[in-house]
């Protein structure tokens, strides 16, 4: 190893050390407890990873491996690349890296050396942010970008106007739909967004509509009619294949939407009645059942 | 004792008499029974735990609220390709909490199959009666009252009448129904006499220290050792979805998380008897037909499901068929069921006040597995059987003429391109448009099968028992054990075996003991 090489090494080993943990704890629950043949980490690992120990000792592993290797290296006791057949003298290789430097050791060398090795930590673990963060920019981008289709797939499948006047927009659906997608489980949110992206993409835009578009950019900047969004999903409908697939949204946009205290009184629909009983309770008579409907067998009168 | 996720805060070891997994209407019946032959249980349950008492009623009526809250999956659960989408109650209490309180027996036909065919012992409708018996007066089961008949059911009834098909007033286990019409969104007013109202209620005030139910627990791993499961590892979600272990080492374990979970969990487990664990799975798909009257109807005020025809179900013809149903749902489900998009579907939606509904429950073939998809999950892999399209292209007819009968101008299915039939002369659309995959909408709420009970050791996972065929302490005991569907509701049909099974180890219990002694 070499003093230019091992900042760069350490921060590339910080760097995937970060995304594998990341990507660990977002399928988690896919790979490592549905079968014996994915569940290769032990139990309870899921703590671990959360806790960020096992950064910790990952690190501390690969620090101690460069500290020792090159320090050794540094002091001359071994050669580069030991024990592979040499090719330069280890204090050569961590001044000069192979490259026609002309360094030394000297007092000003070494104690830039202690320097350089006490910053090996530092590396390592700007590469596991690097690693962490890069993958958190993505997943919120993923999901702004998921919560974007959804409000206009919620637009056009739920338009203002009409025999029930009020739009999607009107009563927050998309409010709604969001809060579902958090109590759902992951694999189907997974699901759906992937549906939403495939859905929205300019292939099958193109496919359905001849327009070399994203369902979202459908319309231009007459966005309030939504016509070409209508018609697009109108496509879908008409083919039973799709059919199936967007009816999933239609699933979606409904909860959203008829969930709604709003939207109840144009379907004469009362909502929760807690704590009062129904109005149309009807207790009945005192006797439970009238002569000519006895039959004396359970679950059989006619 | 019920303990919620929340509550907990480290991860935790018991030792109980018995393990069981799942508090639905097998489980909790074999708490309470095991409880009362003074063993010591611990009860794993994956969902949350809704109460209904004087500190608190978690009820709201609310379908954004309760149906994430209850149900499996948030409501999120379809078997491939057929696209049938499979409701299962998943809290305290299990799919009881979020039925109809709908209470049919076995029929006799179908332990008479089960006795003959799969060599199960003392199954017969003698043998079972008294377990029928029990359950029924313990959760109050009686029959639906004339005055607690809506119009949607009306409508049913009538139709029947008019064409002289036989049919008739449900049984159900409530007491003094308020007939809100929410029973899928679980009883704010207690009355249906659900597991939370009876077994896990007295569980609660008699077995407090013998009893504890783990709420927000999901059992794992299940530890082998020979041929006799050691222990048993759950993974509870405390607050802030951070999660803490439970280890138990039970003496004896049972397996009752309901037909797809039991199945899923053996096999994640590894344990697949005769490579038959997750296959022969039933699911009684129903399309729902929705027929359209002048005069409203107001179907949501009221009981849901009150009414039944039995005139081409196994009850009459001896021959698995299908019954129809009377159902109705609030606004978000029953808009699961109408076609169309945009301002049509809004129009269809207007009239929710002139419909009547009715679902058909076919008595199908057990055409389903359960498989592991890794990365994906759980697959659940069910197509109809070519004879069970037909039976189902007829079913979808007899309900339609039951409600031209009844008087409905139109009739709209569930088939995913709009069809609506105005006269018997449309009928014809019904099989044009199909059944299969991408042409229908279908439910399920009774999965059954992956686990099937059998005399023979080569041809089945249980035995007449429900235990573990090859391990001397592990039972599966719910629907899964059902070897063939049984054209009903399954609720009571549950209910009575697992009794059965409870009386089976309380007697046995010395030799379970002994198979269980660790060495």
């Amino acid at each position: 190893m070499s003093f230019l090489l091992d900042p760069v090494i350490l921060l590339l080993i910080g760097l995937v050390v970060g995304k594998v943990n990341y990507l660990t704890m977002i399928f988690d629950d896919r790979f490592f407890t549905r079968g014996k043949r994915f569940k290769f980490l032990p139990s309870g690992h899921e703590l671990f990873l959360a806790s960020g120990w096992n950064l910790f000792v990952i690190g501390v592993i690969v620090t101690s491996i460069f500290w020792s290797y090159s320090s050794l290296l540094y002091i001359n006791l071994i050669y580069f690349p030991w024990p592979l057949p040499k090719l330069f003298d280890g204090s050569d290789w961590m001044l000069n890296s192979g490259l026609p430097l002309g360094l030394q050791r000297s007092l000003a060398a070494d104690i830039a050396a202690v320097i350089i090795f006490a910053s090996y930590p530092f590396w390592y673990w700007l590469g596991t942010r690097m690693g962490l963060a890069g993958m958190k920019i993505r997943e919120k981008q993923r999901l702004k970008e998921r919560d974007r289709i959804m409000t206009e797939v919620l637009r056009t499948a739920i338009p203002k106007g009409g025999i029930i006047p009020l739009g999607a927009d009107d009563v927050d659906a998309i409010g709604s739909v969001k809060d579902f997608l958090e109590k759902i489980p992951s694999i189907s949110s997974t699901a759906l967004t992937i549906l939403l992206f495939v859905f929205d993409s300019h292939f099958i835009v193109f496919a359905l509509t001849g327009k070399w578009k994203r369902f979202v950019d459908l319309d231009g900047d007459d966005k309030a009619s939504a016509r070409e969004k209508r018609k697009y999903m109108e496509a879908w409908e008409s083919n039973p294949h799709f059919l199936s697939i967007i009816q999933v949204l239609r699933l979606v946009a409904c909860f959203g939407y008829y969930t709604k205290k709003d939207v109840w009184k144009y379907i004469d629909y009362e909502g929760p009645l807690r704590p009062n009983e129904p109005p149309w309770y009807n207790a009945g008579p005192s006797c439970a059942i009238s002569p000519d409907e006895q039959t004396g067998e359970l679950g059989h009168d006619n | 004792m019920i303990i919620e996720g929340k509550s907990i805060n480290k991860s935790k070891d018991e030792r109980p008499d018995v393990c069981i997994v799942g508090s639905g209407a097998a489980g909790a019946i074999l708490a309470w029974e095991l409880a009362e032959r003074n063993h010591t249980v611990v009860v794993l349950e994956r969902g949350g735990y809704y109460a209904r008492n004087e500190q608190r009623n978690d009820f709201t009526q609310k379908e954004d609220e309760m149906i994430p809250a209850l149900y499996k999956n948030a409501g999120l659960q379809f078997a491939v390709p057929a696209g049938i989408a499979i409701a299962q109650g998943s809290c305290v209490g299990g799919s009881t909490v979020v039925n109809d309180a709908v209470c049919f027996r076995t029929p006799d036909k179908v332990l008479e199959v089960w006795k003959d065919e799969y060599k199960i012992e003392h199954i017969s409708s003698s043998d079972m009666k008294k377990y029928f018996e029990k359950v029924e007066e313990r959760i109050s089961v009686s029959q639906v009252q004339p005055h607690e008949i809506n119009k949607n059911n009306q409508m049913l009834k009538e139709g029947c009448k008019a064409l002289n098909w036989e049919s008739g007033p449900n049984d159900r286990n409530c007491k003094k129904c308020r007939q809100c019409g929410l029973c899928h969104l679980g009883c704010y007013y207690g009355t249906k006499q659900s597991m939370l109202e009876t077994y896990i209620h007295d569980i609660e005030k008699d077995y407090e220290n013998a009893v504890t139910i783990y709420a927000n627990c999901q059992a794992e791993k299940i530890i082998v050792s020979g041929n006799r499961v050691s222990g048993v590892k759950g993974e509870i979600v405390g607050n802030n979805g951070q999660k803490f272990m439970l280890s138990i080492k039970p003496k004896v374990l049972i397996i009752s998380a309901g037909a797809i979970s039991s199945s899923e969990l053996l096999l994640r487990n590894g344990l697949n008897r005769n490579e038959l664990v997750g296959r022969d799975v039933s699911l009684h798909p129903s399309p729902a037909i929705i027929g359209h009257f002048k005069d409203e109807i107001n179907g949501h005020q009221g009981i849901p499901f009150a009414y039944h025809c039995r005139e081409f179900s196994i009850l009459k013809t001896n021959e698995p068929g299908y019954m129809i149903e009377s159902v109705f749902l609030p606004p978000y489900q029953f808009t699961l069921s109408l076609p169309a998009f945009q301002y049509e579907h809004k129009e269809m939606m207007h009239n929710y006040n002139h419909y009547a509904m009715a679902g058909i429950l076919l008595q199908d073939e057990p055409m389903g597995r359960i498989m592991l998809g890794g990365p994906i999950g759980t697959i659940i892999n069910y197509e109809l059987s070519k004879e069970d399209s037909k039976k189902m292209i007829q079913g979808m007819e007899k309900t339609a003429k039951i409600f031209f009968a009844a008087g409905a101008d139109h009739v709209i299915t569930s088939h995913r391109k709009k069809t609506i039939l105005y006269s018997e002369h449309d009928f014809p659309l019904i099989d044009e448009r199909g059944v299969g995959p991408w042409d229908i909408n279908l439910g399920s709420a009774h999965p059954q099968g992956g686990n099937k009970m059998g005399g023979e050791s080569s041809s089945s996972v249980v035995d007449s028992y429900c235990k573990f065929h090859g391990i001397e302490n592990l039972f599966v005991c719910d629907a899964s054990v059902f070897p063939t569907s049984i054209g009903v509701n399954p609720q009571l049909t549950v209910m009575a075996i697992a009794s059965r099974v409870a009386e089976h180890i309380g007697v046995n219990w010395d030799r379970e003991i002994k198979y269980a002694r660790s060495p």
